[in-house]
C-alpha cells in the first residue's frame, strides 16, 4: 500500500511548474537551446563532476572580469597629492657646476700646454720643458720614420675611416696591423679597436654575462670598472696583486661550488700587467699556474706593459717567459709606446672572430684611422728589429729613477723596478686625502717653472670602486737622458722640501 | 659564512626567483622583449584555436582511435605544449638583454610581469574551455576526466597570480647565482 503526502504533492507540482515555466521563457533567448541540450546531456548522474565544471566556470569568469593589475615586481612609489606638494616645495635647484674646490683652481690655473709631442719641447709661453708626463715610452711619437709613413697614409687613405670595422670602416692598413700585432706577440689572432679605454671595457661584456664569475683585481683600472659593470657579472675581489688572496677566492668559489651544484658557467681572472695605478707587475708566472689549476681563462690587461714589458717589448708573457698562448685574452694599447692609436685584443682565433659581432666598440664605434694604423705597425716593425736595445735603455733608466728615489724621505713608491711608470707616494700616511692631493699638485706646480712636467694620477674619485692613495705619475722614457732622470729625481726631493715647509705640515715618517 | 648559510636556506616546496636587482630592471627595459611580446597579437590568439582544431583532425584521422580518446589526446597535447612552453622554458632564445630575463617562465615575461593583461586572460580561459569540451566529448569516462583535470591543473596553478616568481613542488627549482646572497661584497 503506498501512502501519498498531500503537503509534498503540492510542493512537488509547484516546483514542477516553476521550472517548466522558466524553461519556456529561456526559450526567446538565443542560442539557449544549445545550452539547455548541453546542461542535460552533461549531467549524467554525476554531481562531482558537475559541481567541479561549475567552480571552473565560476573561476575562468572571476579572473576575466578582473581589471589588469601592474608587476608585483614593480618598485613604483605611489605618493598622495600631499606629499607631491611637500617635495615640490622642499625642492632645491643645485647649480650646473659646483663650486670649484682649491685644488681645481689650483689645477685650472696652472694647466700646461705644450708646443709639440716630443720630450723636450717648450711651453706656450716658450719656457723650455722636459716631459715626464707622457706615455711616450720609447720616444716614437716623434720618429721620423714613422711620422713620414703616417703622412704618406693620410693623402692616400683619408683622415678617418667614417664607419665601424663592421661595415666599411676596415681598410688593408687594419688587417696588416692586425696581422702583425698578432705575430709579434705569438698568437693567432688579433682585433683593433678605435679606442684604447673602450677595448677592455667591450671585451669583457663579450664574454661574460649574468651568471659567470669573474675574479678581478681590487685595484684594477677604471676601464676594467666599466665593462665589469656592463657585463652584469658575478664578481669576486682579490686584494691587489696578492695570489694568496687570489687562491684563498679559488678555493672559496670552488668549494661553494661542489656544495651547492651550481651550473658550470664561464669564469674568468682580470688583472692587468703593470697596474695603472700602482706600476706594479703582477706574478704571470704564480697566475697562470692558479688559473690552469682552477680552470679559469685568464684576461691580462697589457695597457701599460705592452711595448714597455719583456725583452723586446712583447709584454708581460715575454718577461715572465710564458708562453703568450697561455693567456686566453690579451688586451693591449697602441696609443703609449707604439704611438699610434686605440688598442687591441689578440689570442686565439675563435676568440677574437667572436669579437666582430659582440664586441660593442668594434661594432659601434669608427674605425682607427688609417694613419694611426700605419704608425702602430711601423712601431712594430722597429720593435722587432730594435726592440732589444731599447728596451734595454728603458729599463736602465727606470732603475736609474728607482735608485735616486730610495734616497727620498718624503715619498715611496710600489712601482716595479721596470716599470716606466712610477707612482709615487707619501710615505706619511696621516696626511688627509684632499691635503696630499694639494700638496702634489703644488709640488707638480714647482716642477714646471723648473722646467720637467710631472703630473699628479687623475682619477674621478666618485666613480672609482676602491679609494687608492694620490700619487705622483713620472713616465720614464728612453728620450730621457740619464741626466735629467737624475735631476728630476733630486729636484723632486727639493721642491717637496719647500712645499711642506711653505704649509707646515711636519714628515712624520 | 654561517648567516649566509642560513640565508640560503628555502622551503623544499615551494622556491622564490629573487626580486629584480636595478641592473635587471634596466636591462629588461633596454629592448623589446621580443620572446613574449607577441603573445599580444591577433595572430597569436588565432593560433591557438587553429592549433586545437588541427590536432583534433589529426588525431581523429588515426584508425583505431575513438572520438573520446582523440579528444582526450589533443587536450593532453595542447595542454604539454602550452607547458613547456610558458611554465617550463626560462630566459630567451636571442641575445637582446645580456640574460636579465634568464630566470624567468615566459608566463612571468608576460606583459612585464602584469597581471590580469588580456593576453593573460585570454590564455587562462582557453585551456578552461578545451578542458570542458573535451570532458563532455568523452561522455564523462572517469578515467580520462581525472587525467584530463590533471592536465588541466598543471597549467592552471602557475598561471595564478599568487605563484608569479615561485616555484611548486621543485618544478624549475632555480640554482642560486652568487649574488643572490647580499653578504658577498662586490
Amino acid at each position: 500500500m503506498s501512502y501519498s503526502y498531500p503537503f509534498f504533492d503540492d510542493v512537488y507540482a509547484y516546483y514542477n511548474q516553476t521550472v517548466t515555466f522558466f524553461g519556456k521563457a529561456l526559450d526567446v533567448l538565443p542560442g539557449s537551446p544549445i545550452v539547455k541540450r548541453y546542461i542535460k546531456s552533461s549531467y549524467q548522474n554525476d554531481p562531482l563532476r558537475t559541481f567541479i565544471e561549475f567552480l571552473l566556470l565560476v573561476f575562468a569568469a572571476y579572473y576575466v572580469l578582473r581589471k589588469p593589475r601592474t608587476s608585483p615586481d614593480n618598485n613604483y612609489v605611489e605618493f598622495t597629492e600631499k606629499e607631491i606638494n611637500e617635495l615640490v616645495d622642499d625642492w632645491k635647484p643645485e647649480p650646473l657646476v659646483a663650486e670649484l674646490t682649491d685644488v681645481e683652481k689650483l689645477e685650472l690655473k696652472s694647466i700646461p700646454v705644450l708646443e709639440s709631442v716630443h720630450l723636450h719641447t717648450k711651453l706656450i709661453d716658450g719656457r723650455p720643458i722636459t716631459n715626464f708626463a707622457s706615455f711616450n715610452f720609447l720616444d716614437l711619437a716623434e720618429n721620423k720614420h714613422i711620422t713620414e709613413c703616417a703622412v704618406a697614409t693620410l693623402r692616400e687613405c683619408g683622415l678617418g675611416a667614417c664607419g665601424p670595422p663592421g661595415f666599411y670602416g676596415t681598410q688593408d692598413k687594419h688587417l696588416r696591423l692586425e696581422k702583425d700585432i698578432a705575430s709579434f706577440i705569438g698568437v693567432e689572432r688579433a682585433i683593433v679597436y678605435a679606442q684604447s679605454f673602450q677595448t677592455i671595457s667591450s671585451v669583457i661584456p663579450a664574454f661574460s654575462k649574468r651568471g659567470d664569475i669573474l675574479v678581478v683585481d681590487e685595484a684594477c683600472n677604471f676601464a676594467i670598472q666599466k665593462g665589469i659593470q656592463i657585463s652584469r657579472t658575478t664578481i669576486r675581489y682579490f686584494k691587489h696583486n696578492n695570489m694568496k688572496d687570489l687562491e684563498r677566492i679559488l678555493q672559496e668559489l670552488e668549494d661553494d661550488f661542489v656544495k651547492h651544484n651550481r651550473p658550470l658557467t664561464r669564469r674568468f681572472i682580470i688583472t692587468e700587467g703593470i697596474s695603472e695605478n700602482y706600476g706594479d707587475m703582477v706574478d704571470l708566472t704564480k697566475i697562470v699556474a692558479l688559473k690552469k689549476k682552477y680552470k679559469y681563462r685568464l684576461i691580462l690587461d697589457e695597457t701599460w706593459s705592452f711595448g714597455t714589458c719583456g725583452r723586446t717589448g712583447k709584454g708581460l708573457t715575454e718577461h715572465f717567459g710564458v708562453p703568450p698562448t697561455d693567456v686566453e685574452i690579451i688586451i693591449g694599447s697602441l696609443t703609449t709606446s707604439l704611438a699610434g692609436g686605440g688598442g687591441f685584443c689578440a689570442g686565439s682565433e675563435l676568440m677574437v672572430e667572436h669579437q666582430r659581432l659582440s664586441g660593442m666598440a668594434y661594432i659601434y664605434s669608427a674605425a682607427l684611422p688609417a694613419s694611426l694604423a700605419v704608425a702602430a705597425y711601423e712601431a712594430i716593425s722597429i720593435l722587432s728589429r730594435d726592440g732589444g736595445s731599447m728596451l734595454n735603455d728603458l729599463r736602465s733608466k727606470s732603475a736609474l729613477f728607482h735608485a735616486k728615489l730610495s734616497r727620498n724621505k718624503f715619498f715611496e713608491t710600489s712601482s716595479d723596478i721596470e716599470s716606466p711608470i712610477i707612482h709615487l707616494r707619501f710615505k706619511d700616511k696621516d696626511i688627509s686625502h684632499d691635503k696630499q692631493v694639494f700638496l702634489l699638485e703644488e709640488i707638480v706646480e714647482l716642477c714646471i717653472a723648473e722646467g720637467f712636467l710631472i703630473a699628479r694620477a687623475k682619477r674621478v674619485e666618485s666613480l672609482e670602486r676602491v679609494k687608492v692613495q694620490p700619487s705622483l705619475r713620472i713616465c720614464i722614457s728612453t728620450g730621457h737622458s740619464a741626466e735629467e732622470i737624475e735631476k728630476l729625481a733630486l729636484l723632486i726631493k727639493e721642491k717637496t722640501e719647500i712645499v711642506f715647509d711653505k704649509h707646515k705640515v711636519i714628515n712624520q715618517v | 659564512m654561517g648567516s649566509s648559510s642560513s640565508r640560503r636556506r628555502s622551503s623544499s616546496l615551494v622556491t622564490k626567483v629573487p626580486k629584480p636587482t636595478i641592473d635587471d630592471r634596466l636591462d629588461q627595459g633596454s629592448a623589446t622583449n621580443y620572446n613574449s611580446n607577441w603573445v599580444n597579437y591577433k595572430g597569436a590568439w588565432v593560433i591557438h584555436i587553429v592549433l586545437i582544431a588541427a590536432l583534433r583532425l589529426i588525431f581523429h584521422a588515426i584508425p583505431s582511435v575513438s572520438r573520446e580518446l582523440a579528444w582526450t589526446l589533443t587536450n593532453l597535447t595542447y595542454m604539454a605544449g602550452s607547458f613547456i612552453m610558458f611554465h617550463w622554458v626560462t630566459g630567451t632564445p636571442f641575445e637582446f638583454n645580456g640574460g636579465a630575463y634568464d630566470r624567468l617562465t615566459m608566463w612571468e615575461q608576460l606583459d612585464e610581469g602584469n597581471q590580469y593583461t588580456p593576453a593573460r586572460k585570454y590564455l587562462l580561459v582557453l585551456p578552461i574551455i578545451l578542458f570542458l569540451m573535451s570532458t563532455h566529448y568523452t561522455h564523462y569516462n572517469g578515467w580520462m576526466f581525472l587525467v584530463n583535470i590533471w592536465a588541466l591543473f598543471m597549467v592552471l596553478i602557475p598561471k595564478l597570480p599568487a605563484v608569479h616568481r615561485k616555484r611548486i613542488f621543485g618544478i624549475q627549482k632555480l640554482s642560486l647565482r652568487d649574488d643572490d646572497n647580499d653578504s658577498i661584497p662586490r
